[in-house]
This record gives structure tokens, C-alpha cells and sequence, in this order.
């Protein structure tokens, strides 16, 4: 679990510089085309491929970490904490096989697109974009296991509930 | 099964699962692949199903949400919400009720910072109550004036909500954010007429506050707001001169806070790190509900629905305002128990046709899908923002009493919504001098 955490602080920790860097990167462009008359490209193509899904993938473990996740809760707030404990297992069983199609799929694509170096092409280089196709199947996955663990510990509180006698 | 009847039994399982608790973001995602793969076949929902988090988050003009995030986190991080509060509070504090009225305008003046409601909400909530409960500000006054006028924050611009309707329903985000300018002074005027209102009639919600403010007090306390008018300035000027596109304007403003902030020595790296992170979270959580979401619109137009309700409901040959009203009502109802994201997002692909069908303006049903959204998070049973506030001050207000406080601003909420829709011009006058 220490090493689960300390991977996805890292994740979390490279989202954040990425946030910064885009936010920089995007102002000099506005500056440098507004003052000069040179020509600056790529801010898009980087801050959409790169910053972008950095900035969703790599933290996305995080929120299944702190159960951040936006929830309707009206319906079920007067259940017993045994019921609710019963639907988060529940939901995190549902979040894993979810979460298992994503990956699977983004893995593939992942490895199709490094096996043949994908690129966005600029008007002067190449933009290769194969490294980020690698932030989701990362991010999702390690979101998977948050949502398996958590599903686990869940299911363990109800077992240990119902053993316990009268 | 038809696909039609598919797409329906998919709606209410995804409402079912929703009301049992499922994160709405995989409530909407896995019923709408089950959905999917029934109506394409597993492999192609395979394939759209797992590429649409890449597809979906690499695009340019989604850069703007975590960019406006953090220029709210930022602003409020390094007190601008609190120089603001004061300033608004010397030179208000004269009227009857003049903490509240502070309170509403200031909460407008910070949605020009933030485009959350749920950060304007916490930022003067925090401040704001337990000053007005010092001075015995009637409780429910004191609450429902934060729980409603913070959601000014994503009325005026600028505003996450409207980055995504614009995204989603493919309208001119510039054009939302300049709609948004009238409804948004329209709701705070109204909002502080109703405050002024009550408290002459009762002055016991709001006993004066008895200090003497010379003008220097206030001159001094209006020195220290200059950072608002900056940022707008930085951010709409940005926009409207031609130096910026909507989502630039984002990172624009997230680097003026951090710059006005650092002017100020209220930057340091505790304050820096703790903005970006905040802004990073909203930005991953509202993303996957998006996620669901762009699931959930795949899986509407492979069934059908919303082109089949589009066909009776113009069959009927309803009238467009009985359309609108059916659009209230529902969301009226959704914004009882959904997160305003959800709802958004749940609504676009349904309610989008429809109104593209009668020839409605689409910017004006984005402003008026907003203020439903809003005042859904303020009505009872659920209400998100009213528990927002009961989360800030505790066990010292009741919720009952919260509600009722805020029951005053939802008969003013009927007026704003009735003037909204009877008079379009009032949403669409700005956007119109754009051309």
C-alpha cells in the first residue's frame, strides 16, 4: 500500500509541474505573438497531447484514493452504515470492471502506437505523442487497484460484521 | 429489444444506479457501454469506450478548466476573497442588512475570479458567517445568503460550466461568457433588493452594526481590491481584445493571480502547491463524469432517443415556451438530487436536439440550463450548496433553518427566471453587439 502511494504521489507530483508548465508555456505564446512577429507553434499540439492527459490520467488515482468521486448520496443517507458499506463494494466491483475495458483498450493502443513511434506532424518537426498514449493505461490502472483494494476492505468490514456475534 | 426502448431502460438504470450511490461518472460510463455493446457489438464499444479518455482529455479548448480552476484556487488561496469581503462590507454597511447585501456583492465580484460555485460558495462562507453571526444576523439570513449568492460564481464569468456546455453543445465559449454578464448582475441586484427588503420591513434579522467607518477606512479597504479589476481586466480584456481565445484566457489569469499574489507577498510555495493541487482534483473528478458523459452521448445517438423525442415532441407542435417549461420542470426535479455536473451533462445530448429543433437560441438555453443548475443546488431535499454551508458552520444552524433562509431567495430566483425567459434580450444583448 506505501509503495501503491507513493507511486501515485509521484503521478500527482508530475500532473502539478505539468499544470504550471502549461499555464507558462501558454502565456509566452500569447506574448510572443502579441509583441513579435515571430511565429511560435506547437502550444496546442503539446498542451493538448501532452499537458492535457498528464494533467487527467495522472491524477485520476488519486481522487479513487481520497473516494473523491462526485456522488448522489439523498437516496441512501439514512441507510445503515452495513447497507452503505454493501454499495460501495458494490460500486467499486462495478468501478473495477469498468476501469478494466479502459485499460485493456488503451494498453493496446498504447503499445500499437510505440511500436510504430506515433507523431502529430508540425509544419518543421514531428511532435511525437506515443510516450503520453502511456498516461492512461498507467493512470486508469492504478485507479483499478485503488478500486479493487478498496472494494476488498469493503467487503472485509461486512464479513467482519457479520461474524461478530449478536 | 429496439434500440429506442434500449436508450430508455439505459436512462433509468443510470439514474437508479446514480440514486444507489455509484460514482455518477461510472454510472453513466459502464450503463451506456453496456448499452453499446448491445446496439455495435463489443468490439467497437471496446474501441470507443477505451480510446475517448485520450481522445477526450488531448483537446485544446478543455485546457481552460484547469487553467480557470487555478486562478479561483489561486485568487482565494493568497486573500482576495477577503479584501474583497471587507471592502464590500465598509462601503455596504450602512444599508438594512448590510453584512448580507457585502455578502451577495462580493460573492458577484469573486465569480469574476472563479468560475466555481462550490469555491465562492466555501471561500465566503467562511469569512462572511461568522461575522454576521457575531453580530446576530438572523441564522438562516446569514447562511442562505452564502449558499445562493455563491453560485454567482458560475454565473458570471468566468465559468466551468459554461466551458463545458460550450464544449458539449458546440456554442461560442466567448459568447456564453458575455451572456452570462446580465443574468449574473440581474441575480445579484434582485437577490439584494430581497435582502434590503426584508430587513427594513424586519430589522431584527439584522441588527446594525454600530462602528464608525471614516473615509479613509473605506478608501484604504478599496486600495486592496485592486487585484479583482486586474484579473478582469487581464482575463475579459484578454478575450474581447482580440490578445486571447476563451482558452488561453484561462492560463492567463491563473499566471496574473500568481503574479498579483507574489506582488502582494502572499505567494509562497505552501500557497502555490496547495492551489494547484486543488485545482488538478476538480480537474480529474469533473473529468470523469465527462468521461461518462461522452460514453453516454455515443450510446443516445446509436439509440435513437433523442431524435425520436425531438419527433413527438414536435408532433405535438408544442409551443417553444411550453418547451422550455417542460426544460424547467426537469431540471427542477434532476437538480433535487444530482451534482450540477451530472446533470449538465446528462441533459445536453437529450435536451439539445429538442431545442435545436424549435430554432431557440442556443446561447440563451446554455444560460438558462445554468441558472436551473444553480438553483437545483439550492432547493431542498439535497441542495449541494446549502450543504456546503451547513459543512462550514457546524452544529451552530439547523438545516431547517438554513432551507429556510434560503426559501426567500428562491422566490426571487422565480422572478430572475421568469424576467430571463420573458425577455431573451436580456441574456443575448451582450452577445449580440459581438456579431
Amino acid at each position: 500500500m506505501a509503495a501503491l502511494n507513493r507511486l501515485s504521489d509521484l503521478l500527482m507530483l508530475v500532473a502539478k509541474l505539468l499544470v504550471l508548465i502549461m499555464a507558462l508555456h501558454i502565456v509566452v505564446d500569447i506574448l510572443i505573438r502579441a509583441f513579435t512577429s515571430i511565429s511560435f507553434e506547437g502550444t496546442i499540439e503539446i498542451a493538448s497531447n501532452y499537458y492535457m492527459v498528464a494533467v487527467i490520467a495522472l491524477p485520476i488515482a488519486i481522487v479513487q484514493r481520497n473516494k473523491g468521486h462526485l456522488i448522489a448520496e439523498v437516496f441512501t443517507q439514512s441507510l445503515s452504515e452495513r447497507a452503505k458499506q454493501g454499495l460501495e463494494a458494490g460500486g467499486n466491483i462495478l468501478m473495477v470492471v469498468f476501469l478494466s475495458f479502459i485499460v485493456w483498450q488503451s494498453a493496446l493502443d498504447a503499445i500499437e502506437a510505440t511500436a510504430y513511434r506515433e507523431y502529430v506532424e508540425l509544419t518543421y518537426v514531428f511532435l511525437y505523442i506515443w510516450p503520453t498514449k502511456w498516461f492512461v493505461p498507467v493512470g486508469f490502472g492504478l485507479m483499478a487497484v485503488y478500486a479493487f483494494l478498496q472494494a476488498i476492505s469493503a467487503l472485509a468490514a461486512l464479513a467482519a460484521d457479520t461474524d461478530r456475534p449478536g | 429489444m429496439s434500440p429506442l426502448l434500449l436508450g430508455l431502460l439505459g436512462l433509468a438504470l443510470i439514474l437508479l444506479l446514480i440514486a444507489l450511490r455509484i460514482p455518477i461518472g461510472l454510472a453513466l460510463g459502464l450503463v451506456s457501454f453496456g448499452g453499446l455493446v448491445l446496439l455495435i457489438g463489443f468490439d467497437a464499444a471496446l474501441a470507443l469506450v477505451g480510446r475517448t479518455p485520450f481522445e477526450f482529455s488531448a483537446q485544446w479548448t478543455f485546457t481552460a478548466i484547469p487553467m480557470f480552476l487555478l486562478m479561483g484556487t489561486i485568487a482565494y488561496r493568497s486573500g482576495m476573497t477577503e479584501a474583497l469581503y471587507k471592502a464590500a462590507r465598509l462601503w455596504l454597511a450602512f444599508l438594512p442588512g448590510g453584512l448580507a447585501v457585502a455578502t451577495n456583492f462580493a460573492c458577484a465580484g469573486f465569480g469574476a475570479a472563479s468560475g466555481s460555485t462550490l469555491a465562492t460558495t466555501v471561500a465566503m462562507g467562511r469569512m462572511a458567517i461568522p461575522e454576521m453571526l457575531r453580530y446576530r444576523y438572523d441564522p438562516g439570513l446569514a447562511c442562505g445568503v452564502c449558499a445562493c449568492a455563491g453560485t454567482l460564481g458560475s454565473i458570471i464569468p468566468p465559468s466551468i460550466l459554461m466551458v463545458l456546455y460550450g464544449i458539449f453543445a458546440e456554442q461560442s465559449i466567448s459568447k456564453l461568457f458575455v451572456a452570462g454578464i446580465l443574468p449574473g448582475l440581474l441575480t445579484a441586484a434582485i437577490y439584494a433588493a430581497m435582502i434590503i427588503g426584508r430587513c427594513k420591513l424586519n430589522p431584527s434579522l439584522a441588527p446594525s452594526v454600530q462602528e464608525t467607518i471614516t473615509l479613509a477606512d473605506k478608501l484604504d479597504a478599496l486600495k486592496e481590491i485592486w487585484p479583482l479589476p486586474v484579473l478582469i481586466l487581464g482575463v475579459m480584456g484578454g478575450i474581447y481584445g482580440g490578445l486571447t481565445t476563451p482558452t488561453e484566457a484561462g492560463a492567463l489569469g491563473a499566471v496574473l493571480a500568481f503574479l498579483i499574489a507574489l506582488f502582494q507577498k502572499r505567494m509562497s510555495i505552501k500557497v502555490l502547491n496547495d492551489s494547484v493541487t486543488d485545482a488538478i482534483l476538480s480537474t480529474a473528478t469533473i473529468f470523469f463524469v465527462a468521461l461518462g458523459a461522452i460514453v453516454l452521448t455515443q450510446f443516445m445517438t446509436f439509440s435513437g432517443v433523442p431524435g425520436t423525442l425531438a419527433n413527438v415532441v414536435g408532433s405535438w407542435a408544442v409551443s417553444p415556451l411550453l418547451l422550455v417549461i417542460a426544460a424547467s420542470v426537469i431540471y427542477l426535479i434532476l437538480g433535487m438530487f444530482l451534482d450540477p455536473l451530472g446533470i449538465l451533462l446528462l441533459t445536453i445530448p437529450v435536451l439539445l436536439p429538442l431545442f435545436s429543433a424549435f430554432d431557440l437560441d442556443l446561447i440563451w438555453f446554455g444560460i438558462l440550463a445554468i441558472k436551473y443548475i444553480e438553483i437545483g443546488l439550492m432547493t431542498p431535499p439535497i441542495g449541494l450548496n446549502v450543504f456546503v454551508v451547513k459543512s462550514l458552520v457546524g452544529d451552530r444552524v439547523g438545516m431547517g433553518v438554513i432551507f429556510k433562509g434560503v426559501m426567500w431567495f428562491l422566490a426571487a430566483e422565480a422572478i430572475i427566471m421568469v424576467l430571463l425567459i420573458a425577455f431573451p434580450e436580456i441574456t443575448l444583448f451582450l452577445p449580440g453587439l459581438m456579431g
